[in-house]
């Protein structure tokens, strides 16, 4: 019975026109992703129309290539441009953008690329053979559980915060108050709005993310533009040798030295992934953070192959457990899986537990286009490597306008609201100014996102638990187990930075300010 | 003590200052101190940022990196307060042109003034590029399916 | 807000440029307006509406515009800001009504919208374990024991509430961002009730749960009904039930004989056997309360759920 639908999957997937829509998907994905603003969401919803007209298995290939393809995608231009094209290739930035500057744009892109696709593939052999029990183990998951994993999240902070501690953690209380603008999660009564409706919904991950990262950093390039000499033939010659020199690549000696931060980042996304309602975003933060922390000798953060490899495969490992809860109980985790849900009723299957046994055939159809989609991305994403690495050559006069443009495009392409292309400004403002006294900018985008999901677990916890603060915290094994984690990376972090922080006190001590 | 308006100490008190106006001005909205169903108060959370912020304004006026000036301060001039205001009024109008103009007709200008702004020449140069970009800029999109606003130019596209 | 006002002159100029006489209603272009961005289900569902159903509109073309923000607020400011020409239609959810009926100074009344007709109609499903509450009575007799918590969405535990308060009980509700979260909250036992919509509820019921109740006021199809074990409905117990629709309505200063001529085309179009069919292979099927029947439920929902988000702020 499941050789014969494995037999039928087989003859469903391995059509020309399947894979051709397989490719499709990932080419659209990898182009899409790389655009400040189209998020994976974005493009499935853009594609589901087309994919109502296709087979089954053509669909899937088109929506799962885009997904798998979008994901990866928002590296290149995190590299290249020092602009994330979604708010999960935020961790990217750091060292990605600082190899792009070293002249070294390829090898960071073909880094993202390779770690992107070896977790992808990790985490969806994982969702193939024990997505039940993943499952199970995600159910257990419930408010207190949740709010402890934010909390180890967060401890996570303190190795994003650099060498200064307290501007560290005031990055960190910005994004805190930026994130509670907006309505009040339990009463749904708008607060912190400043008596403006428009900031109702609250801030968008998206336009923060292009404002503090991506607008600031262009402000900044503009600056020194206009700081540096002028000279006139500079930028026609630049464009000229654009497809002429030869940048470098990565060797396989480099990918391997990779290995720890790649596992970590399969571990973290796999399941990050399969809890509903976290996200890519928060799998990329969290493994990089905890790469960083464990490997300090490796300089992640300061240009570093490794940073790039832990951060794409925290994001990439998330995308096939993303469907575990659909698959499992037919409850999408994600906006994404509801999407892609959508297009499995259109074709009239209804995501179910019973999905199993009624069409056997579709689920392993659905398992071989993750794992074949990932030998796509690797392909169309070289090609694509190969030429945004050169875009991210091209002279700052010119390149500096047009990401400022894309960057207006890509806040308002989003959500269609044009309040969101403001509010990008003006947290590129504020960005500008956090670079300018040196603070950090990680930190605010992680309790930006962290903090509204810890305040919403806690009081959810409190409610089910009557206000009892013993119940909501310690009421489960698995809570206190967590907190007891949480508690091991502080004193961990302590413990790795005392000596660290000594030596740097001292250096701080002696040197003066300049007279 | 010349240039302590540069310092980490001097940062910390400008936090001080924003942080604290913000506090009071969160702490003065009738909002802030409604109860919710559970108990808790509207502005708490809100609260709980700026008081965190606060506590690392005042660290910073006593930590051991207090004299130091960061690097990005150092070489901070009158250019740093008009030119990204500058620049960002020039995006939010292109983007208000983008409204009605439609995203064809309003980035050109845009661009235009802002490469030569920057030293983009020959003119000849800037003015293809921002035209052309543009251009490729909406193909690109529209070949994706995604809808730029195209404006007065809607009956054309 | 001023960009808004800006735009909004901007195309009131260009319309008025164009002006359209009344007996030639509709002619050009429709412009169907969602409170929602690209991507969502409503956004979806409009522009499947748009493109089913565009012949029974006279010859004018609907055009999907999405005005997202402000708790989908945003969208009817925009649509009173435009001329009441029978151009601008509105089709939004309950949301900018609980966003409308949340705040203390609201910019604009749920009254200020003429309806002309439901779309469809979401209901919120209570979902228990059978072992638990086998039925609503024993269900009822739990509530006045002992606390129960009750996970859903904003929208959906709102229709929780507004039974419960009907039935003289009290419950906590535990508000979720995403069905997602709740289901899985359910599944996993954190919370003794999901409250759901009744395409959730499917994949939740027989193997996981059993539909309690239907706080609609407006009956589910017939097979979803069947699907789901035939909960009882609210009216049953004779309370007042709450509906979660899509409606469609225009600008309140339209010509009568425009929003006459709109709900007819619109009811013509709704009931299309082609259009319903592509609907239902949709997942979202087609329930159609034509303009009287539709202005009486709003009405009533509107007052229902005033009371309800006092209970749950």
């Amino acid at each position: 019975m499941q050789i014969e639908a494995f037999h039928d999957a087989l003859a469903l997937v391995f059509t020309v026109e399947t894979l051709a829509w397989l490719a499709i998907g990932v080419f659209l994905g990898v182009g899409l992703g790389a655009i400040p603003g189209l998020t994976a969401s974005t493009g499935i919803a853009l594609m589901l129309p087309l994919s109502f007209t296709l087979e089954i298995a053509g669909a899937l290939g088109l929506l799962i290539g885009l997904y798998k393809g979008a994901v990866f995608g928002g590296s290149i231009s995190a590299i290249s441009f020092a602009t994330p094209g979604a708010p999960d290739s935020a961790a990217t930035v750091y060292d990605g953008y600082k190899l792009t500057k070293q002249g070294k744009g390829r090898k960071a892109i073909l880094t993202a690329l390779y770690s992107s696709v070896t977790a992808d593939t990790a985490s969806d052999i994982v969702v193939i053979l024990v997505a039940p029990t993943i499952a199970l183990l995600a159910l257990q998951f419930g408010p207190t559980e949740r709010l402890w994993l934010m909390v180890v999240a967060i401890t996570l902070l303190g190795t994003l915060s650099g060498r200064h501690l307290a501007k560290g953690m005031l990055s960190a209380g910005i994004g805190l108050f930026l994130g509670t603008i907006g309505a009040d999660p339990v009463s749904n009564v708008a607060r912190n709005t400043f008596g403006q409706d428009w900031l109702r919904d609250g801030i968008h991950l998206v336009p923060l993310v292009i404002g503090i990262f991506a607008m600031s950093q262009m402000l900044d390039q503009g600056l020194e533009l206009l700081r540096r000499k002028r000279v006139p033939e500079r930028v026609q010659e630049r464009l000229a040798d654009l497809f002429g020199k030869k940048s470098e690549g990565l060797t396989f000696r480099e990918y391997l030295s990779c290995w720890r931060e790649m596992g970590i980042g399969i571990g973290v996304g796999t399941f990050v992934g399969a809890l509903p309602g976290l996200g890519a975003t928060v799998a990329a933060f969290m493994s990089y953070g905890i790469a960083k922390q464990l490997f300090p000798q490796k300089r992640i953060g300061e240009g570093s192959i490794h940073g790039i490899a832990a951060a794409e495969s925290g994001n990439n490992a998330t995308v096939g457990p993303t469907l575990v809860p659909l698959l499992a109980f037919g409850i999408p985790g994600s906006a994404t899986a509801a999407l892609i849900g959508a297009a499995l009723i259109l074709q009239g299957i209804t995501p179910s537990p019973r999905m199993f046994t009624l069409h056997a055939e579709v689920i392993y159809a659905l398992f071989l286009i993750l794992i074949l989609g990932n030998f796509f991305n690797l392909g169309i994403g070289r090609a694509f490597a190969f030429v945004y690495a050169r875009l991210g050559q091209v002279p700052g006069e010119v390149l500096v306008p047009v990401i400022m443009l894309m960057a207006v495009i890509g806040a308002f392409a989003a959500r269609g609201d044009a309040s969101d292309v403001y509010m990008m400004l003006g947290l590129g403002f504020l960005g500008f100014l956090m670079r300018r006294a040196g603070i950090p900018e990680a930190p605010l985008v992680i309790t930006f996102l962290i903090a509204p999901l810890l305040e919403e677990n806690l009081r959810r916890a409190l409610l089910i638990n009557r206000g009892d603060w013993g119940g909501a915290l310690f009421g489960s094994a698995l809570g206190i187990g967590l907190a007891g984690f949480a508690l091991f990376v502080i004193l961990l972090t302590f413990k790795l930075n005392v000596g660290r922080r000594i030596a740097g006190i001292g250096h701080a001590e002696e040197e003066r300010p300049k007279r | 003590m010349q240039g302590w308006w540069r310092s980490n100490q001097a940062v910390g008190l400008y936090i001080l200052l924003i942080a604290g106006g913000l506090f009071l001005y969160v702490w003065a909205q009738p909002w802030a101190h409604r109860v919710m169903r559970d108990g808790f108060l509207l502005g708490l959370m809100p609260m709980i940022g700026l008081g965190f912020m606060l506590v690392c304004g005042l660290g910073m006026l006593v930590d051991p990196l207090r004299r130091e000036v960061p690097e990005t301060l150092r070489e901070v001039g009158w250019g740093d307060v008009w030119v990204p205001p500058v620049m960002l009024l020039a995006t939010g109008l292109c983007f208000w042109a983008m409204s009605w103009l439609g995203f064809v007709l309003a980035a050109p200008p845009f661009l235009l003034f802002v490469m030569l702004w920057f030293g983009v020449r020959p003119l000849r140069l800037a003015l293809v590029l921002s035209v052309a970009v543009p251009v490729a800029v909406f193909a690109f999109f529209t070949l994706l399916g995604v809808r730029l606003p195209r404006g007065v130019l809607a009956g054309f596209l | 807000m001023k960009t808004l006002k800006v735009t909004a002159l901007v195309a009131a100029a260009l319309s008025w440029a164009v002006p359209a006489a009344a007996d030639d209603y509709p002619s050009g272009t429709i412009n169907w307006v969602i409170p929602f961005g690209a991507g969502g289900g409503s956004d979806r569902l409009s522009r499947l509406f748009a493109a089913e159903a565009e012949r029974h509109f006279g010859g004018a073309r609907l055009n999907v515009e999405n005005h997202p923000g402000a708790g989908a607020v945003t969208g009817w400011l925009h649509v009173l800001n435009q001329p009441a020409d029978g151009y601008t239609v509105f089709n939004a959810t309950p949301t900018p009504i609980i966003t409308l009926l949340s705040e203390e100074d609201a910019p604009v009344d749920p009254s200020q919208i003429e309806i002309l007709g439901y779309l469809a109609a979401f209901a919120s499903v209570l979902v228990v374990r059978e072992d638990e509450f086998p039925d609503w009575d024993s269900f009822v007799a739990a509530l006045q024991e002992r606390p129960i918590t009750i996970g859903g969405t904003n929208a959906l535990l709102l229709g929780a509430a507004n039974v419960i308060d009907q039935a003289g009980a009290d419950a906590i509700y535990v508000p979720y961002a995403s069905t997602g979260e709740s289901v899985t909250d359910f599944l996993g036992g954190h919370i003794d009730v999901a409250a759901v919509t009744e395409s959730t509820a499917l994949t939740i019921v027989p193997e996981n749960g059993i539909a309690l109740i239907n706080t609609s006021s407006i009956a589910l199809p017939e097979d979803v009904d069947d699907a789901l074990g035939n909960p009882p409905m609210a009216r049953d117990f004779g309370f007042t039930g709450l509906a979660f629709p899509r409606w469609v309505g225009m600008h309140p200063d339209t010509p009568e004989e425009r929003m006459a001529a709109f709900a007819a085309m619109f009811e013509a179009a709704a009931t299309d056997p082609e259009v319903t069919a592509a609907f239902a292979a949709g997942g979202e099927p087609i329930i159609f309360l034509n303009r009287e029947e539709a202005a009486a439920d709003y009405e009533a929902m509107v007052n229902t759920m005033r009371n309800a988000i006092g209970l749950l702020q």
